[in-house]
């Protein structure tokens, strides 16, 4: 009897082990923040894109995330540094006195495809009784630039970093894992950017000239196009 | 049995269909291939029946049977390779429960841990190679000239394809190759052999 509950209470622990699953997440250091040479205002009349993000994935270009602009444009929103903030097609946008912002995502994600293979595996060799030994795992790290450009032309560049890997055993496995990861990943670097946004508050504050101008400064987002033209000194136009 | 196993069949499969609703894979619009991430799990459940075969002239039984092998299974990777063999690799387990019909009514249940490669380059249409092995306790063993113990171990290799009926229950149709023996902890070990059509369903969570 003592070992038939000895038994029980042993599987059951092997079966709980076996559902973990768990993170780690850090932080990467950054360069600090850049200040480039102002460029000339073009008198045309400004385009109405504001916000637009550049998305890569272990090198190669990706669609733009339109849930991650949102989340951008509330941080810009929350930071309290703009007026107001709008996604482009829902609100107009002054004709000055706006500033630019331009989000470049590298994102890097090893799943550890063959190790993960090779351990499935020897878990189903071994009866699944090594489950709880072998551990799968899958890596996501993804760095942020954003580029601000003010109304006259000064722009700012603000940047943050991290990475984290989520381990999980089998009977743990999840879609949601991956997403989840890459959701805290994601939730680090935006945080960061807002600080360096915060610290740099004076830099957004609107001039004299601004406000007889009656402008508002204001953010838009808009899920564009991918845009190729990394350039500083000129305008990101969306690729059609 | 037979009988009652077939409509057990139908009943499971309809019930899929139904809980599936195709229609809204069709509502949407959308003929792409259904997302199922490392870490998408899979409850399926696969009947058959077994056909001896007779490998040598030693072997004279003509073992044949209704066998029923509910499973679970994870999708270890994301899909890997860009070509027409691009896929997944997928592990899992199974029960293994057969009724021998000939030359006696006996039975036989087993538990086998299964690995499968399952290509994702076609759609909804994903082709699948598998591999499975574990223990088997039979009492017909101890009925025929072949085998001698009633514990036994089965190995199983074999190949079919799915389709998604919707974005997460797919139908399968697949053959496996069988072979029971005890790795010759007892004589006489001839092993039995046999090949199993199947059909199933399968639901992806």
């Amino acid at each position: 009897m003592k070992i038939g509950n000895l038994t029980i209470v042993v599987l059951i622990a092997w079966a709980v082990a076996g559902c973990e699953r768990w993170m780690r997440v850090v932080e990467l250091p950054t360069p600090d923040t850049m200040t480039l040479a102002p460029v000339p205002v073009s008198t045309q009349k400004s385009p109405v894109l504001v916000l637009t993000s550049l998305i890569t994935q272990n090198g190669a270009p990706q669609n733009p995330n339109a849930e991650l602009e949102r989340r951008l444009v509330g941080l810009l929103h929350e930071s309290g540094l703009f007026s107001h903030t709008a996604q482009v097609g829902h609100a107009e946008v002054p004709e000055s006195g706006h500033v630019q912002a331009r989000l470049s995502i590298e994102e890097h994600i090893d799943p550890h495809t063959g190790q993960t293979a090779w351990r499935g595996f020897l878990i189903g060799a071994s009866m699944f009784t090594l489950t709880t030994f072998f551990p799968m795992e899958y890596d996501y790290a993804a760095r942020m630039t954003l580029e601000l450009r003010r109304w006259d032309g000064h722009v700012r560049r603000y940047a943050a970093a991290s990475e984290g890997t989520a381990f999980f055993h089998v009977f743990g496995a999840s879609p949601l894992t991956a997403l989840e990861l890459k959701g805290k990943v994601t939730e680090v670097c935006l945080a960061e950017l807002r600080n360096q946004l915060m610290k740099d508050a004076a830099f957004f504050a609107a001039n004299d000239v601004a406000i007889l101008q009656g402008s508002s400064r204001t953010t838009t987002a808009a899920a564009s196009p991918m845009v190729h033209d990394s350039s500083v000194s000129e305008p990101a136009m969306p690729r059609r | 049995m037979a009988w009652s196993s077939s409509w057990l069949v139908a009943v499971v499969c309809a019930w899929a269909l139904m809980v599936g609703t195709p229609a809204s894979a069709e509502r949407d619009g959308s003929r792409v291939a259904p997302h199922t991430p490392a870490g998408t799990q899979e409850l399926g459940l696969a009947m058959g029946y077994l056909l001896p075969h007779r490998l040598t002239v030693d072997h004279t039984t003509k073992q044949q049977g209704v066998a029923a092998m509910p499973s679970w299974n994870m999708v270890l990777t994301d899909p890997v390779g860009d070509a027409w063999y691009r896929g997944q690799v997928v592990l899992g387990a199974e029960m293994v429960y057969v009724e021998f019909r000939e030359p006696v009514i006996t039975h036989g249940v087993g538990f086998t841990p299964r690995l499968k490669y399952a290509f994702t380059a076609m759609g909804r249409f994903r082709p699948y190679a598998e591999f499975a092995g574990g223990p088997f306790w039979t009492d017909l063993a101890n009925r025929i000239p072949e085998q001698s113990t009633e514990f036994n171990f089965i190995l199983t290799a074999g190949f079919g394809a799915s389709y998604f009926v919707t974005n997460q229950t797919a139908v399968t149709v697949g053959y496996r190759f069988h072979h029971f023996s005890n790795a010759g902890t007892r004589l006489p070990n001839l092993g039995i052999n046999s090949s199993l059509p199947l059909v199933g369903v399968s639901f992806f969570y």
